[in-house]
């Protein structure tokens, strides 16, 4: 059987030159880029041009990107690092801001950070799961350092409005602001003035798994999670990922020139797909619709008991189609943390499905998979659910 | 399959009541044989796609216990998907956990006719199953736990 992928958000394919780049650099740069040999000297000179690449791109010094292993890594190494700089600094309880909804790599980051006597506050989202600036800014203390606040949520697809939140804490410059923007690079316009911290990640963009970075402003002071050599400005010591620093620079140069036209082609698909699943009755969209939500991710609800993720998930791979509900990262919990903090509904957050979509979609996939849907939740209303999963 | 999740080999199951799907109450002990009890989670796809394969799987002299988070309306449809032929009792995550040591999902128990576990393991597919109850043999087992025998 074929399979329809739509689960793009947890990963994506290599881009075909992403992926010819990796084999190559591979293959052909595997000197260490520390040693101080002509060959180790040729790799490390290759990962300075990728690093110059980028700063050109995304406006920012060479010396502000750090190449970590992923967004995870980079995620904790702005909170973690910028909380024990803090700490080291001043005898004040660190209060960090951030949100009900962020990817578990911050939101649990932050609650193991509760554990060791640091304040958090998780702001609380609106039923479109936006945050509000009014909020943050109440939330602000004389110990806050810190506001990590996600650009696209992974779940919904709702968008942050970061720039704002940016320009609130310009005036603010001891409280230090994170964007993670794994789900937002590539889709949306993104300009870094305002922001102190930055997290992408090389597979959802087209590029390996393994690699990401974290941009780390000239001003911002953080205190390294491992110990050892001195690469990345000793923040993320470790052998660099030579083919990763590569491959990633060249997805995000691809990412970044071509941003537009895939935008263009992810709304009509996004359009196609939200009209024809809002008009099941069964059914309740959660993701709001552009200009609030990005337009790569949908989600839903079915709004019956009875009914879980889980369910619908294998009921649609009977049927070729591969979606998801929650993040990979914390795909085994009984209710989405995300739609909990959006709609208060057990039902709702126990029962949703995220379908995420890629440039390589065509608008024959997605009829196809509005038409099993469709198909689904008039099957799991009239037929023994258990009986469906049967090949 | 793993084997750092359920209760250790050679331990004895709980000595406990059960509710079944028709409101009977049962006791693991008084169910004479090989038993297997299979622990599932409605919440999980990995737990959802095992279902279908526990139906085709025939296990001879061996009761198949289904242990499940799911609620009366689920197993209602489980036991008729099952045809009747299996005991499904309704437990939480936590009660899987507190009597079964079973932190993860799915999860299978295999338990002799003396009430002694003598395999566990994740399993996904009805080859999982049947290898799970068929890797440890009467002798090698008796052999592994002969301070038990």
């Amino acid at each position: 059987m074929n399979k329809l992928y739509f689960d793009y958000c947890a990963s994506t394919p290599l881009h075909p030159k992403v992926a010819e780049q990796l084999f190559c650099t591979s293959e052909q740069l595997y000197a260490n880029p520390s040693s101080v040999h002509e060959m180790g000297f040729e790799a490390n000179q290759r990962v300075e041009e990728s690093r110059e690449r980028l700063s050109t791109i995304l406006h920012v010094e060479p010396s502000e990107v750090i190449f970590t292993s992923g967004a995870t890594e980079s995620n904790n190494l702005a909170i973690i690092g910028a909380v024990r700089t803090w700490m080291k600094k001043t005898s004040q309880t660190p209060h960090v801001i951030s949100t009900q909804i962020e990817h578990s790599s911050v939101f649990n980051c932050c609650k193991q950070l509760v554990g060791e006597g640091v304040e958090i506050t998780f702001l609380p989202v609106d039923h479109n799961g936006i945050v509000s600036i009014a909020s943050i800014e109440k939330a602000i203390q004389v110990n806050t350092m810190l506001v990590s606040v996600m650009h696209v949520n992974n779940e919904t697809g709702s968008i942050q409005p970061i720039h704002e939140i940016g320009k609130l804490l310009r005036a603010k410059p001891h409280i230090y602001f994170h964007v993670d923007g794994v789900q937002g690079f590539g889709k949306l316009a993104l300009e870094l003035d305002d922001i102190d911290l930055y997290t992408l990640s090389g597979h959802k963009i087209g590029g390996p798994k393994g690699i990401g970075l974290l941009i780390v402003k000239e001003h911002v002071e953080l205190t390294p999670l491992f110990f050892g050599g001195e690469q990345e400005n000793g923040l993320r010591p470790g052998t660099t990922n030579v083919p990763g620093v590569l491959s990633l620079v060249e997805a995000i140069e691809i990412s970044y020139s071509e941003r537009e036209e895939k935008m263009q082609g992810l709304t009509v698909l996004h359009d196609l797909v939200y009209s024809k699943l809002e008009e099941i009755p069964e059914i309740i969209m959660n993701s709001p619709r552009p200009p609030l939500s990005a337009p790569h991710i949908i989600n839903f609800s079915y709004k019956g008991t009875g009914v879980t993720s889980a369910l619908l998930i294998s009921i649609l791979a009977k049927q070729g189609i591969i979606v998801s509900s929650q993040s990979a990262c914390s795909s085994t919990a009984k209710t989405s943390r995300v739609l909990m903090a959006m709609t208060n509904d057990e039902i709702l957050s126990s029962s949703s499905i995220r379908l995420s979509f890629h440039e390589s979609v065509t608008p024959d996939d997605v009829r196809y998979l509005v038409h099993s849907i469709s198909h689904m939740i008039h099957q799991v209303k009239s037929q023994n659910k258990f009986a469906l999963l049967q090949r | 399959m793993t084997l750092d999740n359920g209760l250790n080999l050679g331990e004895l199951i709980t000595n406990k009541e059960y509710s079944d799907q028709n409101d009977q109450l049962f006791n693991l002990y008084k169910y004479k044989g090989k038993k297997v009890l299979i622990f599932v989670s409605m919440h999980c796809v990995r737990c959802i796609e095992l279902l279908p394969e526990i139906r085709t799987v025939h296990l001879p002299n061996t009761s198949v216990i289904i242990f499940s988070t799911g609620n009366q309306e689920d197993h209602e449809q489980l036991d008729d998907f099952f045809q009747r032929k299996m005991k499904i009792v309704s437990l939480t995550s936590e009660q899987m956990e507190q009597d079964f040591s079973v932190t993860t999902h799915p999860f299978c128990i295999f338990v002799d006719e003396y009430q002694q576990v003598c395999n566990k393991g994740t399993v996904y597919n009805g080859k999982d199953l049947l290898e799970l109850v068929s890797v440890i043999g009467e002798g090698k087992r008796k052999k592994l736990f002969s301070n038990l025998f």
